[in-house]
This record gives structure tokens, C-alpha cells and sequence, in this order.
């Protein structure tokens, strides 16, 4: 019997092959769509999965509370992973990470000089906590002393060929202790939140580290767990371990204990971020990568099921438009003793056979397209990816799903038809199976227009972001990012020569860009009871006019004065602290890091403000900034790490290329390397910039699939209606008039579809901005024009069935009477 | 015995505002080996009465006796079970399975009665062949001319060995010569044994019949031995 449904199955889908083409193809696609969006999702699911005790792992993040605000961060006071393990006995180990984003690490290895970009300091317990593999070195001593490194694989075959890179010296540039290799490792796979080529030990960080503090955020902070703890245990402890460890620091540094500290709304709330979960549930400040979504993963998995639902709906809808056809056979199986389970049985095979053409096309097109899609989606797949035994037996019960999904409604509609009925020729336009059908073009389109209303969206708010003002000019700035390698005197000069150069209009160093990441600073006006904590940028006289950035008071850094201690601030931080006049105020900052000497309190001037400005993503609103002077340079005095250079836009060739022999001049041995800075900003918005491509695409992909049922539907209709057009026309009725017929009540379903998908279009999108610290209003717009479209894609479509119909000869229509 | 026996017979159909009675109290009884033919003109319900006889329709009312069980109300799952076991059908327009070749449309109804594989080759190529239709038994029923059509049917309707045929205008759609022998076809089966039941227009295939039993208005107006049932 199973031979006989399969045969049978097999010649119906040749025998009516425009029909099978259409459900084919629409499933092709739909399941193409699907693995593909699927391969991303599966993607992004797997971060961090391959670390074996993963689950024992959490990630130690901070809830900052200001007086009426807190921002949270991935990065905590760096000697409460020590703390945190000493006091709790469920905490098994911890390892910090350092990272500090946007600079190059540049070094020496004999001769030949090199730049890495990716580089993290690390604690020696890094191996025992992460399941990286150690390839070379013992793990218990790779990390354990000051100046260790660790490299990757891929890293020591770059650096050191062939030769055993074990013991090998490390130069850094501007240093003169030399790093040793300790150890090598396997590469860190891409789905990882973080990632390295080169780890350096915590301890070559120097004074920084011994320095207890719980106050200024700089370590990544992981801790394991003794199997079967509950995190939220481990969790209740930590407020006792801040007043025990931090009130003593809160005291010297705000001159108020701990619970006055707290009563004026400060804080710090510690609490635990599973491993697992990090690159898809935090969205901290200071991540060390830019996360993935939980919602733009879910989004994407609800557009995959809309695309395959509505290439089911195709199936079904024809297969229930055919039933005329098929009725007549389910009478004769009927009549020759077949059974209700046997014919439904039969209609499933069919729709599961087709599905499993479908699905083995789809393999086919998935592999084909996969570089454009890496490209869409910025992502590296590979054809692996797509033969893995995970993703195979999962797309096959997708594929068996699907034809079930498909072939369940018409197997019950057609096999519950009465031979005798059938065979009389009743039932086969019956009412409720076009209103099933209708209800079901309305689901689809629905879909549609659900789908086109939230792409115009995505795409303006995307245009949005782009256009949006930023208070600074980042358009003709390129970056030069090495010059770190300049020292102070060597730095003065170069950026005079490039101001000499033709076509250079302005020049400003700095430590870091706009979107790069600035390090947390605090300051605290005289009088103050708070301080007020921001981020912070140093810079030298020239930036904040290279970067076409508004001073609404006061001036910036400059020449003619002595600015070591002078602070140009912005207006959220002279907001935050209060100030309504801030020119002139003095301020004290008791911050480590910018202090030559440790817990010494300075004292700073502001002596201007800038107009805020976006120096994040429009993802985050703008918060207080402060500018210090490059003569208080973490780096030493004058040296900066980035220049800034503002061009002109004729000849931007020429122009770098004499920057570009203008460097080397200066320095030999470091390379000339620069970024624009338009396409750098761009790049925060990577986000975005796949979900709106993605969502086009799959859009028009889904409406596409739609518009291929509605065609055979209309085709069907016009089919069955063909002896109704015949007499119509020989009544005296025009194509227009067939044409209109026809379309109507397709179009009263688009209409339909437009009332249904409208409001929640509504609703879904303005969830979707409240993602967005600045975004784009609702708009009436974009429904309107995905209204109009649907509605003319719609007609376009049953059209050209209809006029084929409506310019039939009737004596063609009427010859079987 | 009586193979078939109405009592009281009514079918009625309801559309949305009409009520047609195709049936009225029909009462007939069928031998077993009798060759019955019903007539009459269009719409007087003898194919309605040849579906409720065939059991792929039940009456609005009265009862219907098939070898002494009432069959007329039973479930469709039961009527489809003694349906396969007993009856065969041939039709006006064939109704052969486009998508099926000629061995598997005659083989189909024993699929549905779990007839071995073997046993069903043997029996598919011996009907076949007494139907002179082995050379096209790989054949699609749209290669086929109408009376070639009609052989395959009649080999689908024996293939189980029925004890009845019931036969809705088997000539229908067939010129002279391919409807006289599917006539000869019928009357022998009949002469085999088989009983059969047969709705027809033409006087023609009705005299191959034993009886012929008219029909008017839903009703049983007269029934006429045409030959004396041996």
C-alpha cells in the first residue's frame, strides 16, 4: 500500500506540473529561508556552549546607583574576584579578564615590528575556569608570572612561523620589559563572547593591580560555581561583601560612610550573569564584543516560521482549490472499499513527499547562496555548517512538519468527501472550503503586510541613525591608530607636518574615538555631596575643533594656557553635577588611574563646555563626558594613542598618500594604518544593518511566496468560473468587466489582511523602538504605503490571471455544454 | 434467498429550499444469479437507487436487506467493509484512476481486501488476459479507447469476485460494437453466476437482462421477465 500512496504521489506531481512547480518552489524557498535563518539563529544560540562546565560559570556584572539613575557594566572593581572567591565557599575559582578596547598592541619580535588588535590580560587561573585547550605550556604556570603571554595557534604560526615559539621574547613598543611566551593555545571559536590572540598575564599590569580597589570598574570578573549552587545564593552575599570591602574606600574617596553613601541613592549591586546566556541576554556597558539579541533572534525565527507557514498555506489552498479534481478519485477509492484513514493517509504522503523534494532543493539552494548570505548577515558559514548531523536531522523533521502542517487539512477535507456526492458533482465549490481558502490567503497576507510595514520601519529608523545629527562632524575624518608609537616630541611634530600637508584641514589626537569605548572617570564639584561619574576622553588642544564638535561655553584646550589640570566637560555632566555656570568651577577627581600618585586628590578647572554629542550608539542616551588634557595621559605626557585628521573631500587619495610617507618618515617600523571614521560609526549599527537587511530580503521573499499561491488561486478560480465568464461574455461583457470580477474579492481579502496586520504592525513596532535611546516617531506613512503595495502587488497578480481568463473565445468556455 | 430486498425505500434530498424525493417507497427483491436491468427516464431515480443498492449512499428512511442484513443504516465504516467483500461496480464514465496504470487500477480494489502480492499478480494477469488487455497493462487509462477503458473497469469490478456488479450505464459512453461486448462481458459473468444489477436508456442492453424492473417518479411502476430465470 505504501508503495502504491508513494507511486501515486510521484505521477500526480508530474502529471499536474504547473501546480507542483508552484508548491515546490514556494516550499523550496520557504525551507530554504528557514535553513539559513536557522544556521544564524543556531549561530547565535551557541555562544560560549563549548566551555564543558559552562553552567557552573557566571560572569559577575555591576548595577551602579546615582542619586535617581544607575547604569549597569560588564566590568567591576578588580580585586573583588579575589574577594568574592576568599568569602564564598560555593565559589570554586575566579579569573579576571582585562580589556580595553580601541587601542593596537604594538611590539617587536627581534627585528621585525608587529600590531595586534586582539589582546586581553588575564589571571593565571584562566585554563582551569574556560575550556580552551592549552596546545604547548603547562597550564598551572602559563600565566602565572608578570610579562607571560599565551598565544593562539594561528597567532604563534603568524608571529613565529614554524619554530617552537615556546620561551620566545615579545617586545612591546615604548616598554622596555620584554613579554615571554608561555604557552599556546587553540584558537577561540568565533561564538565566543570574547576572544583573543594574545593573553598576556594580569600581573604585567603593574601597580594598577596591587593597588586594592573596590571602587573603579576595569576587570571582567568570572567566577565557577560548585556544581548544583544556586547563583541566586551565591548572589544574596555580595551586598555584605561591599559594605565590608568597599565602605572603607567609599569613605576616603567620598568623605561620607557607606550608609549615607547609600541614602543619598548611590550604590553598587553586584549580581551574577550566566556564561551561557551573556552574548544574547547582556547588553552592559564596556562589553568586550558587540552583543547578539534575544529579541532580533526571536524575530528572525518568527519571520523564518511566517515564510514556511505561508508556503503551507500555498499547498493547502491549492490542494483544497484542486479537490474538484481529486474528489472524483477519492469517490472511486471509496466505492472500491477504501477507507477515510487510507485516502488521508494517501493525501499526506503526498504532501510530505513534496516536502521532502522541497527540503532536498532547499539543501541545494542553501549551500549555493550561503556566501551571499554570510555577507547579509556577517556571518562565516560554511558548507559544514550546513552537513552537520545536528542541523540535517533537524531539518528533516522541519521538512516532515511542514508536510504534515501542509497535507493535514486537505487529507481531512478530501477524505471525508461521500463517493456519492462527489460523483454527483456536489461538494466540490462547497462554501466552507472557500472560506477555509479565503481565510487563509488573509493569514498569509496578513503576514505581508505585517512584514512590509516593519521593513519601511527598520529601514527608517536605520536611515535615522545614519542622518541623525551626531553634535560632531564624522564624516572626512580619517583615524590614524598607531600613532601611539610616536613619543611626545616625535607626536608635536607629526601632527604639525600633517597640518602642513595640502587638503588637511584640521588635527586633534586623542586616546579613543567616538564608539570605541571611553574609560569610567569621576569627578566631584567643590561643595558637592556626590560625585558624579562619567566617561572619559583625553585629548589634546586640536580635537575638539578636528572634530567640528560645539563649545556652547567657556573654550577648549589650548596652546596659550597651561591645561594639565583643566577640564572641558559636556553639557549632561554639567547637568549631573549641578553646575549652571560650570566655567571656572573647580573640581577634584581622586580617580587612580590619571593620578601619578596613587589616592592623591586633584584638583581640576573646567574651563568649557561642549555640547553633548553622540559619543555611543543612538542605542544609549548621552551621559556625562569629561576631557582631560593629553598632558595627564595615561601613556605618558603628550603621547597620543589615536590622531585625528580632517580632510578635504577632493584628492582623498593624494592626501593619505603623503600622510601615509609622511609617517614612515617618522617612524619606520610601525605601519601606517588608518580608519575612516564614517565607516567605523557605521559599523556600531551592525545590529541594525543585518536585521534591516535580513528583514528586506525575507520580506520580500515572504510576499513573493504569497503572490505565487494567490496566482495558481486565481488561476484556479478563473478555471472554475470559466463556464460563468463564457455566458458573461457572450451577454456582452467586456475583459475589463471579467478582469474586475475576478479580482474583487481577492482584493476584499488584501483588505481584509490590511485591518488585521495593521494594529498589530502598530503595536509590535513601537515595542521594537523602545529599543532605541533616539528613534524615529510612529509614522502614519509606512502603513499607508504598505497598504498601497500589498493591494497593487495583490491585483497585479490575480490580474494577469483574470485577463488571461477574460480574453478566452466563450465558445472555448462554453463547448463542454 | 433473496440477495437484495428493499422495504419501503424512500431517498430525499434537501437543498437549501427544495426537497426532491428520488426515491418512494421502493420495494424490490433481487435473486442471487439474477441479470436485472432498471429503466427509465432521466431523473426517475434509478441511479439513486442503484447508490443506496451499492451502499455508497444510505436512504432517508425504509430498509435495505443485502443477503438478509440490513445494510442501509449501517456506519460508513462497516458498509465500506462489506462493500469491498461483495460488490463491484462499473460506471458510465469508467471512472478508472488517471494516475494508475492499467494492472494497478484492476489490481486497487484488492489492495483494500489485503490480497497478497502474488495472489493479486496472478489474478490482475488472468483477468487481463481474458479481456485480451495484457498488451496494455502498463497502459494509463487516457491511452486507452473508450471500450478498452470500459474492459479494464469490468476486470476492476470482478477482480474480488463479487457476488453482485451493479453497472450504472455501462454502454454509455461506448459506440455500438464496443458496447455490445461489454454487454456479452456482463451476460457472461452472468452466466457464471454473478448477479447483477444494471442501469440503462437502451432497450438493447436491457434485453441481455432477465428482468428489467421500470422506473418513474421515484417509484417501481412495473417489472417484466424477459427471460425465464433458470
Amino acid at each position: 500500500m505504501l508503495t502504491n500512496y508513494i507511486k501515486l504521489a510521484w505521477r500526480n506531481l508530474i502529471r499536474n506540473k504547473n501546480y507542483s512547480i508552484i508548491n515546490i518552489v514556494g516550499l523550496t524557498i520557504g525551507l530554504a529561508c528557514f535553513m539559513l535563518i536557522m544556521l544564524y539563529v543556531n549561530h547565535e544560540w551557541s555562544y560560549d556552549k563549548f566551555h564543558g562546565d559552562g553552567d557552573q560559570i557566571y560572569r559577575v556584572g555591576l548595577e551602579r546607583k546615582y542619586p535617581g539613575r544607575s547604569r549597569s557594566y560588564a566590568i567591576i572593581p578588580h580585586s573583588y574576584g579575589e574577594a568574592i572567591k576568599e568569602e564564598i565557599s560555593s565559589v570554586e575559582e575566579s579569573c579576571r579578564l582585562f580589556f580595553f578596547g580601541g587601542n593596537n598592541f604594538q611590539f617587536k619580535i627581534e627585528d621585525q615590528s608587529y600590531e595586534e588588535s586582539s589582546f586581553m590580560w588575564s589571571d593565571s587561573t584562566f585554563f582551569k575556569l574556560f575550556d580552551i585547550t592549552l596546545l604547548q605550556g603547562d597550564p598551572s604556570q602559563v600565566l602565572n608570572l608578570p610579562n607571560q603571554v599565551v598565544l593562539t595557534e594561528s597567532a604563534a604560526r603568524k608571529y613565529f612561523g614554524q619554530s617552537d615559539p615556546l620561551g620566545k621574547t615579545i617586545l612591546p613598543l615604548n616598554q622596555n620589559q620584554p613579554l615571554v611566551v608561555s604557552g599556546v593555545c587553540d584558537d577561540i571559536p568565533e561564538n565566543s563572547h570574547f576572544k583573543f590572540n594574545i593573553l598576556i598575564s594580569s600581573s604585567s599590569l603593574g601597580p594598577f593591580l596591587q593597588q586594592p580597589n573596590y571602587l573603579s570598574f576595569s576587570a571582567y570578573t568570572y567566577i565557577k560555581l560548585t556544581e548544583n549552587t544556586d547563583p541566586e545564593v551565591v548572589e544574596r552575599q555580595f551586598p555584605d561583601l561591599v559594605v565590608k570591602y568597599a565602605s572603607g574606600q567609599v569613605l576616603n574617596h567620598f568623605g561620607v560612610n557607606y550608609e549615607e553613601y547609600q541614602a543619598q541613592g548611590n550604590g553598587y549591586r553586584y549580581f551574577l550573569q550566566p556564561l551561557y546566556d551573556i552574548h544574547l541576554t547582556s547588553n552592559l556597558e564596556a562589553e568586550m564584543r558587540v552583543p547578539g539579541s534575544k529579541s532580533r533572534v526571536y524575530f528572525f525565527c518568527i519571520i523564518a516560521f511566517m515564510i514556511l507557514i505561508i508556503a503551507c498555506i500555498n499547498f493547502m489552498n491549492l490542494a483544497t482549490a484542486r479537490s474538484a479534481g481529486r474528489g472524483r478519485e477519492v469517490g472511486i477509492r471509496k466505492t472500491l472499499g477504501s477507507n477515510r484513514l487510507s485516502i488521508g493517509a494517501q493525501f499526506l504522503m503526498e504532501a510530505i513527499l513534496i516536502s521532502l523534494c522541497a527540503t532536498v532543493l532547499a539543501w541545494g539552494v542553501t549551500s549555493t547562496v550561503l556566501p551571499y548570505f554570510n555577507t547579509l548577515a556577517g556571518k562565516q558559514f560554511i558548507l559544514q555548517d550546513v552537513l552537520q548531523g545536528r542541523f540535517i536531522s533537524m531539518v528533516i523533521v522541519v521538512a516532515l512538519l511542514t508536510g504534515l502542517l501542509a497535507g493535514l487539512y486537505p487529507a481531512l477535507s478530501l477524505s471525508s468527501f461521500k463517493p456519492v456526492e462527489v460523483m454527483r458533482g456536489q461538494l466540490i465549490h462547497s462554501r466552507q472550503g472557500r472560506s477555509v481558502r479565503n481565510g487563509l490567503v488573509i493569514f498569509q497576507f496578513s503576514i505581508s503586510v505585517f512584514l512590509i510595514v516593519a521593513s519601511l520601519f527598520v529601514y527608517q529608523q536605520w536611515l535615522f541613525t545614519q542622518n541623525k545629527s551626531l553634535g560632531f562632524e564624522k564624516d572626512g575624518v580619517i583615524n590614524l591608530n598607531t600613532t601611539g608609537a610616536l613619543d611626545r616630541i616625535e607626536s608635536e611634530s607629526f601632527k604639525n607636518e600633517l597640518l602642513r600637508l595640502p587638503n588637511v584641514i584640521a588635527v586633534g589626537g586623542c586616546n579613543s574615538q567616538p564608539g570605541q569605548g571611553y574609560f569610567g572617570i569621576s569627578f566631584k564639584a567643590n561643595g558637592a555631596n556626590e560625585m558624579t561619574t562619567g566617561s572619559g576622553l583625553i585629548v589634546d588642544e586640536g580635537y575638539i575643533e578636528c572634530m567640528d564638535m560645539e563649545m556652547v561655553t567657556g573654550r577648549s584646550f589650548s596652546k596659550s594656557f597651561m591645561d594639565t589640570l583643566s577640564l572641558v566637560i559636556n553639557e549632561s555632566a554639567a547637568r549631573e553635577m549641578g553646575l549652571e555656570d560650570p566655567v571656572g568651577k573647580r573640581v577634584t577627581s581622586s580617580d587612580n588611574f590619571l593620578n601619578t600618585v596613587p589616592g592623591e586628590v586633584n584638583n581640576y578647572t573646567i574651563v568649557g563646555v561642549v555640547k553633548d554629542f553622540h559619543f555611543q550608539s543612538l542605542h544609549h542616551k548621552i551621559s556625562p563626558l569629561f576631557f582631560v588634557h593629553n598632558q595627564r595621559s595615561l601613556l605618558g605626557a603628550g603621547i597620543d594613542n589615536q590622531i585625528s585628521v580632517r580632510i578635504s573631500s577632493e584628492d582623498v587619495e593624494s592626501t593619505l598618500a603623503s600622510m601615509g610617507s609622511l609617517w614612515r618618515s617618522m617612524e619606520s617600523e610601525v605601519p601606517f594604518s588608518f580608519t575612516f571614521m564614517d565607516q567605523e560609526w557605521a559599523n556600531l549599527y551592525e545590529k541594525e544593518i543585518t536585521t534591516r537587511r535580513v528583514s528586506s530580503l525575507f520580506t520580500i521573499i515572504a510576499i513573493f511566496i504569497a503572490c505565487l499561491g494567490l496566482l495558481a488561486l486565481a488561476a484556479f478560480t478563473a478555471e472554475q468560473k470559466m463556464k460563468e465568464i463564457g455566458v458573461r461574455k457572450v451577454l456582452g461583457a467586456s475583459s475589463l468587466d471579467i478582469v474586475t470580477m475576478l479580482s474583487r474579492n481577492f482584493l476584499k481579502l488584501v483588505i481584509v489582511s490590511i485591518l488585521i496586520a495593521t494594529p498589530l504592525a502598530w503595536y509590535a513596532i513601537k515595542q521594537w523602538l523602545t529599543n532605541f535611546a533616539y528613534s524615529i516617531p510612529m509614522q502614519i506613512w509606512p502603513f499607508i504605503i504598505g497598504a498601497f503595495l500589498a493591494l497593487f502587488i495583490a491585483f497585479l497578480t490575480v490580474s494577469i490571471q483574470s485577463y488571461r481568463a477574460a480574453r478566452i473565445s466563450p465558445i472555448h468556455a462554453l463547448k463542454d455544454e | 434467498m433473496s440477495m437484495i430486498r428493499t422495504d419501503k425505500l424512500v431517498k430525499i434530498y434537501e437543498t437549501e429550499d427544495v426537497e426532491t424525493t428520488a426515491l418512494n417507497e421502493v420495494d424490490i427483491s433481487i435473486e442471487e444469479g439474477e441479470f436485472v436491468a432498471i429503466m427509465g427516464p432521466s431523473g426517475c431515480g434509478k441511479s439513486t437507487l442503484l447508490n443506496v443498492l451499492g451502499m455508497i449512499d444510505s436512504p432517508s428512511s425504509g430498509d435495505y436487506f443485502f443477503l438478509d442484513q440490513e445494510v442501509g443504516h449501517l456506519p460508513e465504516r462497516k458498509r465500506s467493509n462489506v462493500r469491498k467483500h461483495n460488490l463491484g461496480f462499473v460506471f458510465q464514465s469508467f471512472n478508472l484512476i488517471d494516475e494508475l496504470t492499467v494492472f494497478e487500477n484492476v489490481e486497487l480494489p484488492m489492495l483494500y481486501t489485503n490480497t497478497p502480492s502474488a495472489e493479486r499478480k496472478r489474478r490482475v494477469e488472468e483477468l487481463l488476459e481474458n479481456m485480451k488487455m495484457m498488451h496494455r497493462r502498463n497502459h494509463f487509462p487516457q491511452q486507452l479507447s473508450g471500450g478498452q477503458q470500459q474492459r479494464v473497469a469490468v476486470a476492476r469490478a470482478i477482480v474480488n469476485n463479487p457476488k453482485l456488479i451493479l453497472a450504472d450505464e455501462p454502454t454509455g459512453n461506448l459506440d455500438s460494437s464496443n458496447g455490445d461486448d461489454v454487454m456479452r462481458l456482463m451476460a457472461q459473468l452472468n452466466e457464471a453466476g454473478t448477479t447483477i444489477v444494471m442501469v440503462t436508456h437502451s432497450q438493447y442492453c436491457a434485453e441481455f437482462a432477465n428482468r428489467i424492473i421500470r422506473m418513474l417518479d421515484g417509484q417501481v411502476v412495473t417489472e417484466n421477465v424477459v427471460r425465464q430465470f433458470l
